[in-house]
C-alpha cells in the first residue's frame, strides 16, 4: 500500500481537492466528448449510475472556467449540487406549500452558487444592484430547508421575494456585467427520483432556467422516465451518455487511460489479466474500478484466484447492499425491489447457461418481450430500479421473429452487471481458475441475438405476486389501498396518511447508534433524548451531549459524527 | 272562430304533467346541529362523499353476504369485488356531482366555524354586532344559529371573498391571512372554476372559465368536456381537506391568541394589559378553555390527536413567555 499515495483512491469527486482534478483529467473520446457536451449551449441531462464519474466532469469544467476567470470567452459557470434534496421530503407529507419550499431551495442553491463563483473570481456581488439578493438570507433559507427542521419556512421572506425569473436576470445581469455571452448552469445531483413529487417540479424549473444566454445542465440517473407532463427528454433537453457501455468499442481505450492517468504505479502490483478483467468488472463504471483495485491490492489471499475470488465477491456484497437500501427511501416499492433482484439473479444465471453452451462466441445480451412489460406497470419499474442502481445497461431495442407469421415481437435488450456474471463463473468453460480464457470469452464476438425471455417466464408466482405496491392500509379498517396516489380510502372515506420515510429515520432508537452502551443510557436518562431526530435537531448537539458526565469534546464529536453517518447512509 | 286568434301551436315536443313538487316536505325536521367541531363535521360529510365513488348505492356487503351464504361463488364474489374496486371505470357526470359535493361540504364548513366562534368569542362577536339579519331569520333561528344567518347572502368562491369574510367576520386586524392559506385559495379558486362549468354548463370549460385557468395551457380545451379521474377526483377532495385544516388551524392559533395579546405588527404580539379572563388554573378555566377546543378540536383522525390538557399547559406557557 506504500507504493501508492492515498489520494489515489479518493472515489467520490466531491472529496478530491480542486487542484488534483485537472491532473486527473482522463483524456479520451468519451470524455472529450462529455465535456464540449457540458460547456457547449442548449440543456443537457448527463446521465449515468452513480460513480461514472458526472460529478467529476462538472467539477473539471468547473474549474477551468474559474482558472481562465474573467476571460471573455470563457462562460459564467454556476456550480450546485441538489444531493440533499431528500431532506425536504418530510415536508411532502406535512406542509401543503412543499412544492414552493422546494422551488425555493432549489432557487436559493442556484443563486448560493452565483455567489460561489463570483467570488472564487473575485467580483463583487453587490456591483448586481437591483437583482442583488442577500447572500445571508439565501443561506439562511437553505440551512433550514437541509437542517431537518424545515417547518421553519413556511413563511420565509424568500418564498415569496425569489421567482425563476428573478434568478434569470440575476445569471443574465452577470453575464453582461463580465462582458461574457453566455453563463451555463451545472446542476449535480439532480437525480430526484426517490421523492417523484419534486423531481417534477425540479425538471419544470430547469425548463424554464433555459434562455438564449442560459445553458442548464442537470446530472440524473439512467432510466428515470418521469420527468412530468411539461418536460420532454430530447425536446427540452438533449441526452448526454456519461455511462460507457462495455460493449462500445471504445470501452477498453477509456479504462485503460483511468489507468494511466490515474493508477501507472499501481497496476505494476496487480497482474495484467486480473487488471483486464476488472476493467470489465467495473462495468463502465470508474469509481467501481477504484474500488475493485483497492479491494484486490488490500487482500492477502494466498493464490490470485483468491484473492480475484474475493475482491468480486465483497464488491457483489456492496453492489447488492446499496441496490437494498433504495427500500429504506421507497417503502412503498419494497416488493417491487425485492422482485427486481430475484429477476437480475435469474437472467445472470440463465446467461451463465446459455454462454455455457456457446463456443467462440459470448453472450451478454438478455432481450425482454416489450408486451410481457408493459403487462403489468411495475414490472417496467422494476426493470427501472435495476437500470437505475447501474446493475442493468439498456441498449437499443430489437425485433424478432417473422413479420408475415404475426409474430414479430419487440425485444428490449439489457446487459447485466458483468461483475455478477464473471461471479457465476458465466466465462470459465474449465473447470480451474483460467484468467487468459475468462479474457478470451469477455472479448469474444456477442452472439446474433439476445437471449430471449418474458416477464412471465422470468419471475416464479411469489415474486410476481411482490409485483405490487407496499403502502400502508387505512388505518381506520385496515382495506388495502387501490392505488399509490390515493388520498382517501374508499370503503371507509378515511384521509390515508402518507408515511414520510425520513421520518423513520428520524424514529430511529438512540440505542441503534454503534456506540458504548454506558452513553446510549446517558442520553436517554440525563438528556431525554430517544431518537436520531431529537439528537441532531438540537441547536448544537456538541454542546448537548458534552452536559453528560464524561463526555467531552471527542466523544461529543464522535457520537453527533456517529448519528450523522447513519442519517447520511440512509439519505444518501 | 276562436281558434283564428290562437297562435301556430304544433306539438314540438309532448305534453308536461304534474310534477308533484313541494319543497316543505323535503327536509328532515327531525335533524339536530351535533355537538362535534366544525372541522369533524366537515370529515364526515368528506367521508359520506368518498365512499360513493365507488360504491354509490352500497352494494358491496350484499355480494359479501351473498357469498358469505354460498349464493355465488368466490370467483363470482372476486369480479365483482374487481369491478366495484375498477377506478377507471367511474361515470364522469358522476364524478362531477362529487365535485361540487366537496365545495359544498368546505363552504359549510366556513360557515358552520364562522357562526361557532361568533357565538363563543366576544371580540367576533363584537365584529359582527353592527351587521343586519333577516327578520325572518330571527324569529325562527335558536340564539346559537343565529349568527348564520349572517352569513346567508355570502358565496365562498374565491379567494378574495374567503380572505375578506375571514377578517371581517372573526374581526382580524393586523395580522395578515397566512400565505399557506392564499396558497391553497388560489388552488381552491380552480377547482371552484369547474364547479362553475359544472353548474352552469353541465361541466363543459367556458372561455370565462379557460382565462381564469390560465388561457396558456386550458385554450384548447374551451367547449370540452372535464373528465375527472379517480386520482384527480381525490386531489380534488385534496385540495378541500389542507383548506379546511389550514384554515381552522390559523382560526385556531389567532382567536386563542387574542384572548390573551395584541397584535403589534404583521408578526408580533404583546401581552394584552387589560381583559385577560383566564385564571392559569385549569380547574378553573376548564369549562371556558374545553369550549374553544372543542369547536376547533380534529377528534376524527387516524393520525393525529390533539390532547386538551397538553393545549391548555403550552397555551399557559405561552401566555408568560409574552412580552
Amino acid at each position: 500500500m506504500n507504493l501508492i499515495d492515498e489520494k489515489e483512491f479518493e472515489e467520490r469527486s466531491d472529496n478530491i481537492d480542486d487542484s488534483d482534478l485537472v491532473i486527473w483529467n482522463i483524456e479520451n473520446d468519451h470524455f472529450t466528448n462529455i465535456q464540449k457536451k457540458l460547456k457547449g449551449a442548449g440543456a443537457k441531462l448527463l446521465v449515468g449510475p452513480r460513480g461514472t464519474g458526472k460529478t467529476h466532469q462538472m467539477r473539471i469544467i468547473y474549474q477551468e472556467s474559474i482558472a481562465l476567470g474573467k476571460h471573455q470567452s470563457q462562460p459564467v459557470c454556476i456550480f450546485t449540487s441538489f444531493g440533499k434534496y431528500y431532506y425536504l421530503e418530510p415536508l411532502l407529507v406535512k406542509s401543503s406549500n412543499a412544492i414552493p419550499i422546494f422551488h425555493t431551495w432549489v432557487l436559493c442553491k442556484i443563486v448560493d452558487g452565483l455567489y460561489k463563483y463570483c467570488k472564487d473570481i473575485n467580483h463583487n456581488i453587490e456591483d448586481l444592484n437591483e437583482d442583488y439578493i442577500s447572500p445571508k438570507l439565501i443561506n439562511d433559507f437553505i440551512a433550514k430547508a437541509e437542517k431537518l427542521s424545515p417547518s421553519e419556512l413556511t413563511s420565509h421572506q424568500l418564498i415569496h421575494e425569489i421567482s425563476i425569473s428573478k434568478v434569470i436576470a440575476l445569471i443574465e445581469t452577470l453575464v453582461v456585467k463580465l462582458n461574457k455571452t453566455k453563463a451555463i448552469l451545472l446542476l449535480d445531483d439532480a437525480a430526484i427520483t426517490f421523492t417523484p413529487e419534486y423531481l417534477i417540479e425540479f425538471f419544470d424549473i430547469f425548463r424554464s432556467l433555459k434562455t438564449k444566454i442560459i445553458a442548464p445542465k442537470a446530472s440524473v440517473y439512467p432510466g428515470t422516465t418521469q420527468y412530468g407532463p411539461r418536460f420532454h427528454v430530447g425536446h427540452d433537453a438533449e441526452i448526454v451518455n456519461c455511462w460507457l457501455s462495455v460493449v462500445d468499442e471504445t470501452y477498453i481505450a477509456f479504462m485503460n487511460s483511468l489507468i494511466e492517468k490515474r493508477f501507472s504505479l499501481y497496476t505494476q502490483a496487480v497482474p495484467k489479466d486480473i487488471l483486464d478483467i476488472l476493467q470489465y468488472a467495473s462495468f463502465g463504471i470508474p469509481r467501481a474500478f477504484i474500488s475493485l483495485l483497492r479491494n484486490y491490492n488490500s487482500f492477502k489471499e494466498n493464490t490470485i484466484q483468491a484473492n480475484f475470488n474475493r475482491t468480486i465477491l465483497e464488491q457483489s456484497k456492496y453492489i447488492r447492499i446499496e441496490y437494498d437500501s433504495i427500500k429504506l427511501k421507497m417503502p412503498q416499492f419494497k416488493g417491487v425491489i425485492e422482485a427486481g433482484l430475484y429477476f437480475f439473479e435469474r437472467i445472470t444465471n440463465d446467461l451463465r447457461e446459455e454462454n455455457s453452451r456457446l463456443v467462440d462466441e459470448k453472450n451478454i445480451y438478455i432481450g425482454i418481450e416489450e408486451t410481457s412489460i408493459k403487462e403489468n406497470h411495475l414490472s417496467e419499474r422494476m426493470i427501472r430500479f435495476l437500470i437505475e442502481a447501474g446493475l442493468l445497461y439498456e441498449d437499443s431495442s430489437v425485433r424478432h421473429g417473422a413479420h408475415s407469421a404475426g409474430e414479430n415481437r419487440e425485444y428490449r435488450r439489457y446487459i447485466p452487471h458483468i461483475l455478477f456474471l464473471l461471479l457465476e463463473r458465466t466465462f470459465s468453460k474449465s473447470r480451474g481458475f483460467n484468467t487468459a480464457e475468462i479474457l478470451r470469452n469477455l472479448k469474444a464476438k456477442n452472439k446474433k441475438h439476445p437471449l430471449r425471455r418474458k416477464i412471465d417466464t422470468i419471475l416464479d408466482v411469489d415474486n410476481k405476486y411482490k409485483l405490487k405496491l407496499d403502502v400502508p392500509p387505512c388505518p381506520r379498517c385496515s382495506t388495502p389501498r387501490l392505488t399509490e396516489e390515493q388520498r382517501f380510502c374508499h370503503i371507509c372515506g378515511t384521509e390515508l396518511v402518507k408515511q414520510s420515510a425520513f421520518e423513520s429515520c428520524m424514529n430511529i432508537n438512540i440505542d441503534q447508534l454503534p456506540i458504548p452502551d454506558w452513553q446510549k443510557q446517558r442520553i436517554h436518562h440525563d438528556l431525554k433524548i430517544n431518537n436520531i431526530g431529537e439528537l441532531i435537531s438540537k441547536p448544537d448537539p456538541g454542546t448537548e451531549l458534552r452536559k453528560i458526565k464524561n463526555i467531552g469534546i471527542k466523544r461529543s464529536e464522535n457520537i453527533h459524527k456517529t448519528a450523522l453517518i447513519l442519517v447520511d447512509e440512509f439519505l444518501g | 272562430m276562436a281558434n283564428n286568434h290562437s297562435i301556430y301551436s304544433y306539438r314540438i315536443n309532448d305534453y308536461s304533467t304534474p310534477s308533484g313538487w313541494t319543497t316543505s316536505s323535503l327536509f328532515d325536521a327531525t335533524f339536530t346541529e351535533s355537538t362535534t367541531s366544525a372541522i369533524d363535521t366537515f370529515y364526515s360529510k368528506i367521508k359520506e362523499l368518498n365512499v360513493l365513488i365507488l360504491d354509490p348505492r352500497n352494494f358491496r356487503p350484499l355480494f359479501d353476504s351473498l357469498h358469505i351464504a354460498g349464493t355465488i361463488s368466490t370467483d363470482a364474489h372476486n369480479d365483482l369485488n374487481h369491478a366495484i374496486t375498477d377506478t377507471t371505470s367511474i361515470k364522469p357526470v358522476f364524478s362531477n356531482l362529487i365535485l361540487l359535493g366537496y365545495i359544498s361540504a368546505v363552504e359549510s364548513f366556513i360557515r358552520e366555524i364562522l357562526r361557532r366562534i361568533i357565538t363563543i368569542d366576544f371580540d367576533a362577536r363584537k365584529a359582527c354586532e353592527l351587521r343586519t339579519i333577516a327578520y325572518g331569520a330571527a324569529l325562527f333561528h335558536t340564539p346559537d344559529m343565529l349568527p348564520e344567518a349572517l352569513l346567508e347572502n355570502l358565496t365562498f368562491l374565491s379567494r378574495e371573498n374567503i380572505e375578506k369574510v375571514l377578517k371581517d367576520f372573526i374581526g382580524i386586524v393586523k395580522i395578515p391571512i397566512p400565505k399557506n392559506i392564499s396558497d391553497i385559495l388560489i388552488e381552491y379558486e380552480n377547482v371552484c372554476q369547474l364547479r362553475h362549468c359544472i353548474v352552469h354548463r353541465f361541466g363543459k370549460l367556458g372561455a370565462n372559465n379557460a382565462i381564469k385557468l390560465g388561457l396558456d395551457s386550458h385554450g384548447i380545451y374551451i367547449e370540452k368536456p372535464i373528465k375527472l379521474t379517480y386520482t384527480a377526483l381525490q386531489n380534488v377532495a385534496s385540495v378541500c381537506s389542507n383548506l379546511v385544516k389550514d384554515i381552522n388551524q390559523f382560526l385556531w392559533e389567532y382567536v386563542m391568541m387574542r384572548l390573551i395579546a395584541e397584535p403589534v405588527n404583521q408578526s408580533t404580539w404583546k401581552r394584552r394589559t387589560s381583559g385577560v379572563t383566564w385564571a392559569w388554573d385549569f380547574r378553573k378555566d376548564k369549562k371556558r378553555f374545553k369550549n374553544y377546543f372543542d369547536t376547533f378540536v380534529l377528534t376524527g383522525s387516524a393520525s393525529y390527536a390533539a390532547d386538551v390538557h397538553t393545549a391548555y399547559s403550552e397555551y399557559k406557557l405561552k401566555y408568560t413567555l409574552l412580552p
